[in-house]
């Protein structure tokens, strides 16, 4: 029996394959992304027609006209129309933040059942143009006479007319968040090798997790796509280790971040459903885990005192302690890769003494993780990462390997734009 | 005020006629009450990226009180030209914070001239009450360079630590276009920031971004929450545009004393050196 603080379990999700940005969903918006992957859950659950709790969802690039994009998606999904939706947001840790906040409120008792969702499409963004051209904009609406308006135009420079389209850039610094994490790669001397060899391990554990038809029950092909488009099945070190370097180069020490070890931006949408454990017995459906704890943390990265991803690396030791936890007592760990060198960072922070002493406060080093238990089904990397559909992948993946290996307990975490982390405690049900 | 007539008079004035004055700067100071309008006051924000809100940004009283001391400085009986002159240092105590809806009175007069190494300079003092109560006391070094002048007092200079560029904690892509922008929410309209051919006649290869627009961004950058402050701003090599210059601060801390840069990130050259301390903690 579940105490009344956790009755809320994992029972399962459905995400579209993901794709790379401009390719197969180049023309798929958010809301027929977030449906597609809503209607699919709905269909391998026997939802149709179902008033759930709520439906929590968000995404990271968003138009201003999807205000409501998860009301909009449970309107036009088989769900009832009179399932409640909300969105909300995190960055990159939306998708998760999600499953937490409805666990929260399963757990409370304030309903019975949810679905918890996330999307992005990098190809079918909101364009803005930049302030130059809006400020130029703005005063040619302004302008009463031809030739005024014909001066204004004037000002207008060819760079001007360049949209601000997905952008990874950090709005206080300018940096991109490569570059950001380029400075971290350096200060922790996260070597070229390492970043290819975390990349390689993600491309060949999700190529075995797709061929053992791990994921058939929780995908759904979308629009002639039945496997996420990024994996390269056949990637090796060789292969890897001949990209170019794209973030880093003006730093002194040598650029050691490539297209192969960074992720790609993507296409695609997750949802992971979740209930009480009365309301899964009443329907049959078995819980696979569920969420016993989260934390989250964040870091001042802007004038450069701490790494833009490293909020994570404080989380997980807050975590921990609050639940009388050790590494040693993990099954699996799923560290999303936004970069192979933000979990490598991720690691050495919590293998260096100084670092546990000095920013943790701990008398010794958290320790290392046994790598063979480091994603096991592969992340990010391979995956590909469309922003605020990550946490539902992470979070549908880590609860159904739990429940068909037999083992306890995961630890999930994922860092987010604005120096942000989001971690979570995943305990088989 | 219209600024463009000043400007043109002040061009006129620096063709090389007549004799170089040896009296004394004018030694009246002009008063002016200015009201903090919001909308106004928006516009700058917006400019130089600081959050609007009731704290009114100290270089928005510099653009207060710029028009007054353009006004001073174009006085035929100032000995040296303003059309050239350079704008190499600004000093800004923050007493209390000044807010939106505040009108501040606002005292501008003229100090110096001095000797400098490379020629002579010339401050303008600004105090701005509020209530009357001393919110700000200001003082804008402005250098005319390659004159001499004998009436000119000795100045200590104070040497300028050596810049060793550090790794940009921000990147700044700046398009021509802010030299209007600053200009509309500034009033600075100094034909070298809005016009390639008026920029190259005083030998800049290119428009130049307003040291202000640099040093104001730079201060929202660090956001300051200090009750009282000194704002320094050393202003070395002027940024052409379009450029992308790097941002860090090098000593200290955001919201705290701090010292910051904007420089050159190819040369690692600076641009312009701020530094943020607290009042308070001066006075001993």
């Amino acid at each position: 029996m579940s105490t009344p603080h956790s009755r809320a379990v994992i029972l399962g999700g459905n995400r579209i394959p993901f794709a790379r940005s401009n390719k197969q969903y180049a023309k798929a918006s958010n809301l027929d992304m977030l449906t597609s992957a809503l209607d699919g859950l709905v269909a391998r659950f026997g939802l149709a027609g179902e008033r759930l709790g709520e439906v929590a969802g968000g995404a990271v690039l968003k138009h201003s006209k999807d205000f409501n994009l998860t009301r909009e998606a449970v309107l036009g999904s088989a769900l009832s129309p009179t399932t409640p939706a909300f969105d909300l947001g995190q960055a990159c840790a939306t998708g998760l933040e999600s499953v937490v906040t409805l666990t929260q409120k399963i757990n409370a008792g304030q309903m019975e059942s949810g679905i918890a969702a996330g999307v992005d499409s990098a190809s079918d963004a909101p364009i803005v143009v930049g302030d130059s051209m809006r400020e130029i904009l703005l005063e040619l609406s302004r302008a009463k006479t031809l030739p005024q308006r014909a001066k204004i135009a004037s000002q207008i420079r060819p760079s001007y007319l360049t949209p601000q389209a997905p952008s990874t850039g950090e709005p206080r610094t300018g940096l991109s968040m490569g570059e950001h994490q380029a400075i971290t790669t350096a200060a922790w001397q996260i070597t070229r090798e390492a970043q290819d060899e975390l990349a390689l391990a993600s491309h060949r554990n999700l190529a075995r997790a797709w061929d053992e038809g791990f994921f058939d029950d929780l995908s759904t092909p979308y629009l002639g796509v039945t496997r996420d488009t990024n994996l390269r099945a056949d990637a090796t070190l060789d292969s890897l280790a001949r990209l170019d370097p794209v973030f880093g180069r003006k730093l002194e020490t040598p650029a050691t971040m490539t297209a192969g070890n960074s992720t790609p931006l993507t296409d695609g949408a997750s949802t992971v459903l979740l209930g009480s454990e009365e309301w899964a017995a009443e329907r049959g459906f078995t819980p696979l885990a569920r969420i016993i704890d989260a934390e989250a943390a964040a870091v001042d990265f802007v004038d450069g005192a701490e790494g833009l991803l490293m909020a994570p690396a404080y989380a997980v030791p807050r975590l921990l302690a609050r639940n009388g936890l050790t590494f040693a007592d993990f099954d699996v760990f799923e560290i999303h890769e936004a970069f192979a060198s933000t979990v490598l960072c991720h690691l050495a922070a919590w293998e260096s003494e100084e670092f546990c002493r000095e920013k943790l406060g701990l008398d010794a080093p958290l320790g290392s993780i046994d790598r063979a238990k480091l994603n096991p089904l592969g992340s990010s990397l391979a995956a590909g990462h469309p922003f605020a559909a990550t946490g539902g992948r992470i979070i549908a993946t880590t609860a159904k390997y739990l429940r068909l290996t037999g083992q306890k307990r995961s630890l999930v975490s994922i860092c987010a734009a604005g120096g942000q982390g989001l971690t979570a405690i995943v305990e088989a049900a | 005020m219209k600024m463009l007539p000043l400007y043109a008079k002040a061009v006129l004035k620096a063709l090389p006629l007549g004799a170089a004055k040896t009296g004394p700067l004018p030694g009246r100071t002009i008063m002016r009450s200015v009201p903090i309008e919001a909308a106004a006051y928006a516009g700058f924000t917006s400019v130089v990226g600081a959050g609007l809100g009731n704290v009114v940004h100290p270089g928005y009283l510099h653009v207060l009180a710029f028009p007054l001391s353009m006004q001073l400085l174009s006085d035929p009986d100032v000995p040296l030209p303003m059309m050239g002159m350079v704008h190499i240092r600004n000093r800004i105590d923050v007493h209390r914070p000044v807010k939106v809806g505040d009108v501040v009175d606002l005292h501008v007069r003229l100090d110096g001239p001095f000797e400098h190494k490379s020629g002579t300079t010339i401050d303008v003092l600004v105090e701005g009450q509020v209530d009357g109560a001393v919110a700000m006391v200001e003082t804008t070094t402005y250098l005319a360079k390659g004159r001499s002048l004998p009436q000119a007092k000795p100045a200590s200079e104070a040497e300028r630590e050596e810049f060793i560029a550090p790794h940009p904690t921000a990147l700044w892509r700046l398009d021509p276009i802010i030299g209007t922008r600053y200009a509309r929410a500034s009033g600075d309209y100094n034909p070298i920031h809005l016009s390639g051919l008026a920029a190259r006649g005083f030998g800049f290869p290119r428009v130049i971004a307003h040291g202000m627009y640099c040093a104001s961004r730079s201060l929202a950058a660090v956001d300051v929450r200090l009750p009282d402050y000194r704002w320094d701003v050393t202003f070395a090599k002027p940024v052409l545009l379009p450029s992308t210059v790097g941002f860090a601060i090098t000593e200290g801390r955001r919201h705290e004393a701090a010292k910051f840069a904007v420089f050159d990130l190819k040369k690692g050259r600076p641009h312009v050196l701020s530094e943020v301390s607290e009042l308070s903690a001066r006075r001993d």
